[in-house]
């Protein structure tokens, strides 16, 4: 019996493999998307078709675009692809999320705070002293240093998966000012328009906010003495990927978007130019590197950064948010101890599950890891933005080869995972002008302050377009979804 | 008590006109339990202001910023630095064992991590063929870095201008030739292989004495003997660093003690005379 005789969500095709977020076993949608499963159906397959394209236009009309780069090739400018049926998290499922994402970043500012000074972590044995010193991203400039509030991760972005089991699990730690926030805000206004009734009744919890808030956690980390701090974002520039999402936060914060070459410091004090003479910088949101910012101290070719930057840092005249030196923890070899860090700190037992991880610069694990790689997904530790993975049932016998080869040319490097099974959300393609299961992922944003730690009601709910792709980064050819967390 | 009087001057001239500069100089003595500046002095080619900070193992730096522009950039600096003479050969009390069982434990590698760990500039080539021996328990860490410091000594020709400030281990090893920084580096490296931590120097050096690398801002080595704390090895001249061996700064590398670090908004080339002297009151 067809419970929806013409709506477009007929020929949508259950998986049984996955976890669907929208269906249980048969095609009877979850309580939390009936009214949106009825919502779509009501639509014909023209009405959609125009929506989406209103919606495409309109995302072009703003410039929400991202650049993507390829070896030898000029980067490409692409509009982030949207679909427009949301993901749906009823909102008991997102206090346990919340809750869960605020511990863990809470125990790694402490980390960050203990392997910086006194070590004792390390000393203990709970996370492998070795592991933390020879990470590229411990920097040596941030020892014995400590950051107003002792806050190091202002800004993070925790990505989570579901597995066939229905539950979430931590995939990792981003802690070097994470992208994706942007398209959330925009997705957001961009659907709010087309289903304005159906948000308004469901309850929807309410995300335009972020931008005060981060705001808010920007003042709060203001340098000691200073009443009225100036703030502002720090870009690399125009050919950023990411320089739409700078410019949108600095508008919507309403603090200026500088460029390091806009900066300058003397005798410890950070200045911006402005045309009314130099404007005294006390807090800088910046989406440039360590590496970058600073050429005294850091990269000496940098054009990105700011000379004496670091310095003025140090005296405690300036406050960088994210702190430099993160790096370290959102390090994919130290994911595989966050639970640990989590018990070590705040004595309680994780709230959010870690994936299975092994690090193959531990013998037996490295050898678990070379005689099983068609069964696991092999990750660098050290790179982001889903280059570099390698998942196992995908690779012919000469891959699975240079893999190996890879792995014992460098150990350190590596990790791998089992392959998780994402969960998948019906998506709208466009070739087939057919919803079909896709699989997703979830980019939360937290933010740390000194008043408050706050996660935003939903985030970016990633979508690998491609069929039966993984890989959901939006340089990979991923897409996204409006996320609603409903009351 | 032995004064002695330095002399630095540094003079970089540009191509092209310099519109603006950030530069920061790491050639102020420091004043420790030895060694006292009772007399500083700087001068510069324009009328830039000075500014003192610290560098991030609290070393004192000076700053300028400069934005007029200039196609010549001079400092000078002179100083009197009185300097008490102390003997370098003190033995440390523990017994090798002791010092062997320090060395190895976990504490001691965690607080001494950043003067073990190795840096671009001080990695020790994987495969490269090395006859001297290791340290172990059955030496005394004092005795291994004098043997050390000879068997550089030995093995190195002091050739100027034979490498640069970027020039790696596996290069000195190939080409058996180098200056002060080479010597420092690759003594950092084999303590650091070896466990013990040491860290990289830059100072000045009594020209009166005679040593080899005296008319430059000289390097050397400070390696931590457990029991005894750091001592200063100068496997240039196979020399302990004694009352002679005016301290600068200490870090990881030459890159945390490059005497000076501009930041230019400019093109073309720049050329650069460094000069040093260092009088014995």
């Amino acid at each position: 019996m067809k419970q929806y005789s013409s709506g477009i969500l007929d020929s949508y095709t259950l998986e049984n493999s996955h976890y669907d977020e929208i269906y249980a076993g048969s095609k009877q949608p979850r309580d939390h998307y009936t009214s949106m499963v009825e919502r779509f159906n009501q639509l014909s397959l023209s009405d959609f078709e125009r929506i989406n394209n209103e919606v495409k236009t309109a995302f072009l009309n703003q410039g929400i675009t991202f650049a993507v780069y390829a070896e030898d090739k000029k980067p490409d400018e692409r509009i982030f692809p949207f679909d427009l049926f949301p993901r749906i998290i009823p909102n008991k499922e997102w206090i346990q999320l919340e809750t869960g994402v605020i511990q863990r970043n809470k125990a790694i500012n402490l980390f960050l705070h203990d392997i910086y000074h006194k070590k004792k972590i390390l000393k203990d044995k709970v996370v492998p002293a070795d592991l933390i010193f020879s990470s590229k991203n411990y920097l040596k400039e941030m020892v014995d240093f400590t950051p107003e509030g002792k806050i190091y991760t202002h800004i993070s972005g925790t990505d989570l998966i579901k597995h066939t089991d229905g539950q979430y699990y931590i995939l990792e730690d981003n802690l070097r000012c994470p992208s994706g926030v942007s398209y959330v805000l925009s997705n957001r206004v961009a659907l709010k328009k087309s289903l304005f009734d159906l948000f308004d009744k469901l309850k929807t919890k309410a995300i335009y906010h972020y931008p005060e808030h981060l705001l808010e956690m920007l003042k709060s980390v203001k340098p000691k003495n200073i009443d009225n701090p100036t703030i502002v974002v720090v870009t690399p520039g125009m050919y950023n990927s990411a320089y739409f999402e700078h410019s949108f936060l600095a508008q919507k914060m309403g603090v200026q978007l500088v460029e390091g070459r806009d900066l300058f410091v003397e005798k410890d004090f950070v200045y911006m130019k402005t045309i009314y003479g130099p404007i005294k910088v006390d807090v800088i949101y910046r989406r440039v590197d360590d590496e970058f910012i600073d050429p005294l101290c850091f990269r000496k070719d940098s054009m990105l950064g700011v000379a004496g930057l670091m310095n003025a840092y140090r005296a405690g005249n300036v406050t960088l948010a994210n702190a430099p030196g993160t790096g370290v923890a959102d390090d994919k070899a130290v994911y595989h101890y966050v639970p640990d860090i989590i018990k070590y700190y705040l004595n309680e037992e994780p709230i959010l599950n870690n994936v299975q991880t092994y690090h193959c610069e531990n013998e037996s694990e490295g050898k678990y890891v070379l005689e099983n790689i068609d069964k696991l997904v092999v990750k660098p530790v050290d790179e982001s933005g889903g280059y570099g993975i390698t998942i196992g049932n995908r690779l012919t016998k000469a891959e699975i080869e240079e893999v190996k080869v890879r792995i014992k040319s460098n150990p350190r490097k590596y990790i791998a995972q089992p392959i998780m099974s994402l969960s998948v959300h019906a998506t709208f393609i466009e070739e087939s002008k057919e919803f079909e299961p896709r699989h997703i992922d979830l980019r939360t944003f937290c933010l740390m302050g000194k008043n408050e730690d706050f996660v935003l009601k939903g985030g970016l709910t990633r979508v690998a377009l491609k069929k039966g792709n993984l890989i959901v980064n939006s340089s990979q050819g991923g897409g996204s979804k409006d996320t609603w967390v409903l009351d | 008590m032995d004064e002695f009087e330095i002399q630095y001057h540094i003079e970089n001239r540009y191509e092209n006109q310099v519109r603006k500069a950030n530069f920061q100089l790491l050639v102020v003595p420091e004043s420790n339990r030895e060694q006292k500046v009772s007399e500083l002095k700087f001068a510069t080619s324009g009328d830039y202001q000075i500014h003192f900070s610290k560098n991030i193992f609290g070393f004192k730096t000076i700053q300028y910023f400069v934005d007029t522009p200039f196609t010549e950039f001079k400092f000078s600096l002179s100083a009197k630095i009185e300097k008490a003479e102390f003997n370098p050969y003190s033995l440390s009390p523990w017994s090798s064992f002791a010092e062997y069982e320090e060395i190895r434990s976990l504490d001691f590698r965690i607080d001494n991590a950043i003067f073990l760990s190795a840096t671009d500039l001080t990695r020790f080539p994987i495969g490269g063929e090395f006859e001297f021996p290791g340290y172990s328990e059955n030496i005394r860490v004092f005795d291994f870095l004098l043997e050390l410091n000879s068997y550089i000594f030995k093995l190195l020709i002091y050739t100027p201008e034979s490498t640069n400030i970027n020039t790696r281990i596996e290069e000195v090893l190939e080409f058996k030739k180098g200056v002060c920084q080479d010597y420092a580096h690759l003594f950092i490296s084999l303590c650091r292989k070896n466990k013990i931590p040491a860290r990289y120097v830059s100072g000045y050096l009594n020209q009166g004495a005679d040593f080899i690398g005296s008319s430059q801002l000289h390097a050397w080595v400070e390696a931590l003997v457990p029991g005894l704390g750091w001592v200063g090895f100068d496997s240039t001249n196979n020399l302990l660093a004694d009352h002679h061996y005016l301290k600068i700064a200490h870090g990881t590398d030459y890159r945390d003690c490059s005497p000076i670090i501009g930041v230019l908004e400019s093109t073309g080339v720049q050329r650069s005379i460094h000069s040093v002297t260092v009088t014995n009151q």
